[in-house]
């Protein structure tokens, strides 16, 4: 089996006999030697899977910010077991037929011990499956937040490092019940993350107040749309006190251009967005070099689970100032999970003391890790990472002139991740009978 | 639905249709005269909607970008056409489509070069800011603007055509070539023309969606589609018609989005797909051979 | 068109089949794992590219909306496997019967048209059948798809075939699409594929000798979509996951650019012309993420000098040089 052909080979071979054997790849006959040798010495090769270009493609540059960094760390300090990193990155193209391609280039052709990736959960839903059924190999998720990716569409291969939206929906709905608003509704894109994390929300929200109400009245617009004007008109119409739009990337920043200039924010008492204020959203709307946003303040925001100038502490602080003398800006949420996804393998494979992956699935159940920011402790059972998750407002920081608007995320508080987490019970019977999530009943569409 | 939300309602879709206008009118008069179905146009739309962020970013001034950005695309145009669209006139239409798509290709990768992936985004004036009162409703002045200036641009086209010389000239090269040069005409200049002033409407296009979107690289093959599926509708290489498509269709997705916003994908390739079974060739399209 | 497929061919016809047909035989033998998938998927694009062309090629009609089928055979063939009965036979027939009863449908309205008007309308439904697929969740698992397609086995009497493996879907992949290659091939060759082909040179005189032009287009449109849907059909569980992106009118659009660059009037330039473009993709996108600059320059370069199509230039040049002996 060794002496086969691989795809290295083949583009060397046919590059060189050119056009003239275009028509049938296949019928190349030459064989080469083995091309990949185990032993001690030999790297292990990381591959990730990330949205490098398309409406979040600022999302796919942070996860390879942030991994890359912790990879070189790693190997200036020596390694795992001995052995250096390798990683590769390929692009997404936010279309999972394009992610389960790139995840059996990855693993068939270039030999993969390890996947990261997915910034979208319609991509990581569309690959997860091949993990177990022909490729073989974990894959650890940093970004993508649909709790389906854990539940209905679990399997051993993989785990999730970063709180999904599940979590953080019901941090969010812990703020909001606290807030004299009854009359709730959402804009959010129209796929598995844009309807869970709103599910989530509105789901607790109406456990913990009997008098909040969820609006008939709902706008959900397809993934990567370019006018919400009508839309914002429509939800404007509705008089919604609340607000949450589960909108992120190029899609939030898109929103918030069309609905400033209808006064949205104004109109509406509170505001909330559990990605859409994610770091990348801060830059892209600065204007005058950065002196002004065109954000308003007091939206609220977990900025998906992350913001850099939280937890204050000194680990987080050195971290945050490595990052911006290498990369000149500072780490997106997304950064900061790669980051740490990447020591999450060399902490489970240590543990393990192999690279053989049913070893290194064993040891990273119910492992506890950190990240610059966060203590996390993957659950046994289906592999979801217990994590706090901030939430804040926005608010002028005219020391933060440049990369970010002038703008941050402030008061940012914590909630405990034992308590917003989804019970374990409802996971493993959603996961055994495929049902739909609960919450879908708070999805009207028009 | 009360006045007010119909008023609200009707100026998105007139916002959303004279954007789509101002493109589509340039796809169809190049169609018109040179016939030739340019995809590329799509990316220079793409293309006016970048430089305008670049001479925002650099100049400071939106209405800079707004009378630059768009003739950098007829000059852009006009190296089209000469080098890569003048070789082939008169090739089978599935050819163009794919020559064109593969100038597409080429100008995504080109912008991803020199922008990067991630998305920018482009304020408009000052003085375009805010809102003010329209028909008895607040409404964005900026959508206004562009309201303005989506009419402006087809007086100037019906101006341009019907009352100059060039605009006559334009006229004879497009209803037959042979007896347009024999007249005297310097077709090849006449096509080249056109071409250049459909990048510029294409470029105008760019420049004036800008402030109200982000910019990312799909914005080219997005708006081809919704330019093509316009001008099909109101009959290839007609202008009255591509204005009444863009209107129907901006219509559409305002109300459409208001009353059944669950098939907002479709609306479009329904509208289109009703004309063509009632009309074969469009609201105001001729056969064409 | 008789006298080029003549030389390609020749007399020699049945010993080159047999070749090919050994070659792709014992590619899984010779292959690394992802060539194989490579192959594998390769093969369900040339069937795809194949039946498109018998609309575009031999009839004349360019659609805009192929991915429509591929989708449906896709999506019934998927859907039936997830929730119903993991019998690949049947699931393959329904995928099949789905995409033929939505061509029929289609092509019903669409084979009025000319030229890009057709064109237009039949991207106009394709778009339709999009939207559906991505709006009715509740069946289509809207925009995430369906996920998690089994890949079952295969039961006949005492025997059992896998096809989890990669060499095995191969394998499936080889003998659904050979059979269905084989009858596009008898269908190009009959006497209806010569009215077709007559339809494509001059329709006006066809429709003069009475010949009841629209009933040929609409059969040529609905073989044509029922063998998009086979390929449809054969994706799915290749995939394990399918998502309403593979309905999306880019897709229409690949078989469109494999056709041309291969050559839209000898049977198998298609093939060929899917080969290739998988291939390019593969092999720049490897190098560069400024792949799309290469591709590009390619297909601009294609068309200004090679407007034929690979197979057709080297069947030109053939013909050119037995006239001139």
């Amino acid at each position: 089996m060794a002496k086969k052909i691989t795809r290295r080979d083949f583009l060397k071979v046919s590059g060189i006999a050119g056009t003239s054997l275009i028509g049938g790849p296949a019928l190349l006959g030459l064989s080469r030697g083995p091309t990949r040798a185990w032993g001690a010495t030999e790297p292990i090769k990381i591959g990730g899977i990330y949205s490098l270009s398309g409406v979040v493609a600022a999302w796919g540059r942070a996860a390879r910010m942030g991994s890359s960094m912790a990879a070189q760390e790693i190997n200036e300090a020596g390694g795992i077991l001995g052995r250096k990193i390798v990683l590769k990155f390929e692009d997404d193209s936010v279309n999972p037929e394009v992610g389960a391609r790139k995840a059996r280039r990855l693993v068939l052709d270039w030999g993969a011990d390890f996947l990261h990736g997915f910034n979208s959960s319609g991509v990581a839903l569309g690959v997860v499956p091949l993990l177990e059924e022909e490729l073989k190999r974990m894959c650890l998720i940093p970004c993508a937040a649909s709790p389906r990716i854990t539940t209905e569409a679990f399997n051993k291969y993989v785990f999730r490092v970063h709180p999904n939206c599940y979590q953080i929906g019901a941090g969010s709905a812990a703020i909001a019940a606290k807030m004299p608003y009854k009359k709730w509704t959402v804009i959010g894109p129209d796929y598995s993350y844009g309807w869970d994390s709103w599910g989530a929300f509105i789901s607790h929200l109406t456990q913990r107040r009997s008098d909040v109400e969820a609006l008939e009245i709902q706008a959900w617009p397809k993934f990567a749309t370019g006018d919400y004007s009508s839309y914002i008109t429509k939800l404007l119409g509705a008089k919604p006190e609340g607000v949450y739009s589960s909108l992120w990337g190029g899609d939030f920043v898109t929103f918030a251009k069309q609905a400033k200039r209808y006064g949205f924010f104004e109109n509406v008492s509170a505001f909330m967005t559990p990605a859409g204020l994610a770091l990348d959203s801060f830059s892209a709307l600065a204007i005058k070099r950065g002196k002004e946003s065109e954000m308003p303040e007091g939206l609220y925001t977990a900025a998906h689970g992350y913001w850099f100038e939280h937890p204050a502490t000194e680990r987080n602080k050195t971290w945050v100032g490595d990052f911006q003398d290498r990369y000149g800006e500072p780490p997106h949420i997304v950064a900061h999970d790669a980051y740490g996804l990447i020591y999450v393998y060399k902490k489970a494979i240590e543990k393990a003391g192999t690279t053989k992956t049913d070893a290194v699935i064993e040891a990273m159940e119910g492992m506890a890790f950190e990240t610059p920011g966060y203590s996390r402790v993957i659950r046994k059972e289906d592999h979801q990472a217990i994590s706090d998750v901030p939430w804040g407002y926005t608010k002028k920081a005219p020391e933060l002139a440049g990369f970010l608007g002038a703008m941050r995320v402030t008061e940012i508080k914590d909630s405990t991740g034992g308590e917003i987490i989804e019970p374990l019970e409802d996971v493993l019977e959603r996961r055994a009978k495929k049902e739909k999530p609960p919450w879908m009943k708070f999805i009207v569409k028009g | 639905m009360d006045y007010d939300t119909f008023v609200l309602f009707f100026l998105n879709g007139l916002t959303n249709a004279m954007t789509l206008f101002i493109i589509a009118s340039g796809l169809s008069l190049i169609f018109g005269v040179l016939r030739i179905l340019n995809l590329a146009h799509g990316s220079l739309f793409m293309l006016g909607a970048y430089f305008a962020f670049q001479f925002t970013h650099w100049f400071g001034s939106f209405w800079f970008a707004l009378i630059f950005a768009p003739l950098v695309c007829a000059a852009i145009g006009i190296i089209i056409e000469r080098f890569l669209v003048r070789p082939v006139y008169g090739i089978h239409i599935t050819f163009q489509l794919l020559l064109t798509f593969g100038i597409i290709l080429l100008v995504t990768d080109l912008v991803r070069l020199f922008w990067g992936v991630s998305y920018l985004t482009v304020s408009e004036s000052e003085v375009l800011q805010g809102a003010t009162s329209m028909l008895g409703v607040a409404y964005p002045k900026y959508n206004l603007f562009v309201i303005v200036m989506g009419i402006f641009i087809g007086f100037l086209i019906w101006f341009l055509l019907s009352k100059t010389r060039v605009g006559k000239m334009v006229r004879a090269a497009s209803s037959d070539r042979e007896v347009a040069g024999g007249l005297g005409i310097n077709v090849p200049r006449v096509y080249t023309l056109v071409f250049a002033f459909g990048a510029w409407l294409a470029g105008l296009g760019g420049v004036l969606a800008a402030p109200l979107r982000s910019l990312m690289l799909e914005l080219d093959v997005h708006t081809i589609v919704e330019a093509f599926v316009v001008v099909v509708i109101g009959g290839l290489g007609s202008i009255p018609g591509a204005f009444i498509g863009s209107f129907l269709l901006g219509q559409l997705n305002a109300f459409g989005t208001l009353y059944f916003s669950r098939y907002e994908m479709a609306f479009m390739y329904v509208l289109m797909a009703v004309v063509l079974i009632i009309r074969p060739h469009g609201l105001f399209g001729e056969r064409i051979a | 068109m008789e006298k080029s497929r003549s030389i390609i061919w020749g007399k020699n016809r049945f010993y080159g089949v047999a070749l090919a047909l050994l070659a792709l035989v014992l590619v899984p033998f010779f292959l690394s794992d992802f060539l194989v998938v490579f192959a594998t998927e390769m093969l369900i694009m040339v069937l795809f590219a194949l039946s498109f062309n018998l609309l575009f090629g031999y009839t004349g009609l360019l659609s805009f909306g192929h991915a429509a089928y591929f989708s449906i055979g896709a999506y019934g063939t998927g859907l039936f496997l997830s929730r119903v009965s993991p019998s690949l036979l049947l699931a393959f027939l329904i995928g099949i019967v789905f995409s033929f009863i939505v061509a029929f449908l289609i092509g019903y309205f669409c084979v009025r048209l000319d030229e890009i008007y057709f064109a237009m309308l039949t991207l106009a439904f394709g778009m339709m059948v999009h939207a559906i697929l991505w709006k009715w969740d509740s069946l289509t698992g809207g925009a995430d798809g369906l996920v998690g397609i089994p890949r079952p086995k295969f039961s006949i009497l005492l025997a059992t075939i896998e096809f989890s493996s990669i060499p095995g879907y191969y394998y499936l992949t080889l003998v659904v699409v050979g059979i269905c290659v084989f009858i596009l091939w008898r269908v190009s060759r009959s006497p209806f594929g010569l009215v077709l082909k007559s339809i494509r040179e001059n329709h006006e005189r066809v429709e003069f000798l009475g010949i009841a032009m629209r009933r040929y287009r609409l059969g040529a449109f609905v073989i044509s979509g029922t063998f998009c849907g086979v390929a449809g059909a054969l994706f799915a569980p290749f995939e394990r996951s399918i998502a309403p992106d593979i309905s999306f009118w880019t897709k229409s659009a690949e078989p469109v650019f494999m056709s041309l660059l291969g050559g839209t009037k000898v049977f198998f330039g298609p093939a060929v012309g899917a080969s290739l473009f998988m291939y390019l993709r593969e092999i720049i996108s490897g190098y560069t993420e400024l792949w799309m600059i290469y591709l590009g320059a390619i297909l601009i370069a294609f068309v200004i000098f090679l407007p034929g199509g690979i197979l057709g230039f080297i069947s030109d040049k053939l013909n050119a040089g037995r006239r001139g002996t």
